[in-house]
């Protein structure tokens, strides 16, 4: 993980690091061993592309001296997304193929260009299908990088804002740091981190704790969801302290699907809904 | 409550990317809100150490108006999370099954505790503090000064009071004649 200053820093793993995790999750939810495999292969196929594809020059030059949203944003060839799209495509085909043509016509919306390579891509998208999880999945790895090379040149400066000051896309996750138990929230596309104070919705900025609450099986869990009745969002969060160890967000994301649906079953939505 | 997977994805982006992607994937007809697992909620509320005057900032974690956890606040300038020996016990001040509940009170001599009303402990306490003021009062001192004190009685302040029941204490104690008035901090 680069750390850059107290307040940012990018919650991306080796990828050893990462599998590793993932054989760690999988002892405790078993149950879930199919996801974590399949995760393992999307992973992977992210990584190789991270460390594989090279942004155009001028992406590295963007204004990194305030923090974002940053000015211009990553220039992306669509033929690339589309290649690990396929392979995204392919390794969920093999974990559940009765999908497989459902996932030929998610593929087929980004080869007739119906679908973009911007951070908010598959956003407008109306339907059953997972195209906007999915489009994160593919554009990661070209994000993921742009981060990387611009978190380093941010002075330290507290961005204290809902969305990522990378790419500006919303955060799907927060951890308590294992040990300052300070807040970070982690963006659903480009894996940055940055300090949010807690007791305060991560959203609307609501500090009232008669409005604000979280839901978990016990109050030293390392698992809850953050609520907020100002403005109805929930936030998942891991508690590292409660973990033990350093947690690997985009993984721990996968065993709280039980504690988004309590969320939802209590009128809360995700920071990423509109409205 | 039982949700179907449409209601778990309702609404524009209604899902994180985990959620929303193994739901569809492994078609999961149904997903159970709480499956095998009972969830609470918990409200956070921010508070200072009733101890020394250090004035640490603690996040206090209540369930239904009941304490059930209290850690240090990450986000004090004064602790930043840390809490000392004491702070972290803090719990236990509000939860406690030795706390006590009653007015105990051991007689002089006695050894034993017996357990005695509020309405009873009060006014005792009072009669007790004016007998000995009035028994220990002293309008002058040795030269002929005029004093108007009691030399039996002596008053502790402590941490835990804010500057205004300091305040409202001292007016207390020098109306009542004491010269022994101090505070912890100062010892």
């Amino acid at each position: 993980m680069i750390v850059v200053t107290k307040h940012l820093r990018h919650g991306g793993k080796s990828l050893d690091a990462t599998l590793n995790y993932l054989a760690f999750r999988k002892e405790s939810y078993p149950a879930l061993s199919k996801a974590f495999d399949l995760y393992a292969r999307i992973f992977s196929i992210q990584r190789r592309y991270l460390e594989t594809i090279k942004l155009p020059s001028q992406t590295s030059v963007a204004n990194a001296e305030a923090p974002g949203p940053m000015g211009p944003l990553p220039v992306i060839d669509a033929k690339e997304v589309v290649c690990i799209l396929s392979e995204i495509c392919e390794a969920l085909g093999e974990a559940a193929p009765e999908r497989s043509a459902g996932l030929t016509e998610i593929l087929q919306l980004w080869r007739n260009g119906e679908i973009g390579t911007g951070p908010d891509a598959a956003s407008a998208f109306r339907g059953d299908a997972p195209v906007r999880e999915m489009a994160l999945l593919a554009l990661n790895p070209f994000y993921e990088k742009f981060a990387l090379e611009v978190i380093p040149r941010i002075e330290d400066n507290k961005w204290n804002q809902p969305s990522c000051p990378i790419c500006g896309q919303h955060p799907f996750i927060g951890l308590y740091d294992i040990s300052s138990g300070e807040r970070y929230l982690q963006c659903e596309l480009c894996r940055t981190q940055w300090e949010r104070e807690r007791l305060t919705c991560g959203f609307c900025g609501c500090h009232d704790s008669d409005m604000l609450g979280y839901i978990s099986v016990s109050s030293g869990n390392a698992h809850r969801v953050e609520t907020c009745d100002l403005c109805k969002r929930y936030m998942k969060i891991v508690d590292e302290r409660s973990l033990g160890r350093e947690a690997v967000p985009h993984v721990e994301e996968i065993t709280m699907i039980d504690l988004e649906a309590e969320a939802k079953s209590n009128g809360y939505r995700p920071y990423c809904s509109s409205g | 409550m039982a949700l179907t997977r449409r209601d778990f994805l309702k609404g524009a982006g209604g899902a994180t990317v985990g959620a929303g992607l193994l739901d569809w994937v492994f078609d999961a007809s149904e997903v159970q809100a709480g499956t095998g697992t009972l969830f609470s909620k918990y409200k956070e509320t921010t508070t200072v150490c009733p101890y020394c005057a250090v004035g640490c900032g603690i996040i206090c974690h209540t369930q239904d108006g009941k304490l059930v956890n209290a850690e240090g606040d990450p986000a004090h300038p004064v602790n930043e999370g840390a809490l000392c020996s004491k702070g972290s016990a803090l719990f236990q001040i509000a939860e406690n099954e030795r706390r006590l509940t009653k007015v105990k009170y051991r007689a002089a001599g006695s050894d034993k505790w017996e357990e005695k009303s509020w309405d009873w402990a009060l006014p005792r306490i009072a009669g007790l503090i004016k007998e000995t003021r009035d028994a220990t009062f002293a309008k002058t001192d040795k030269k002929g000064n005029l004093v108007n004190r009691t030399e039996g009685i002596a008053f502790l302040g402590g941490a835990a009071l804010d500057n205004e029941e300091c305040y409202l204490y001292t007016k207390l104690a020098r109306s009542l004649g004491i010269a022994y008035l101090e505070h912890q901090a100062r010892i």
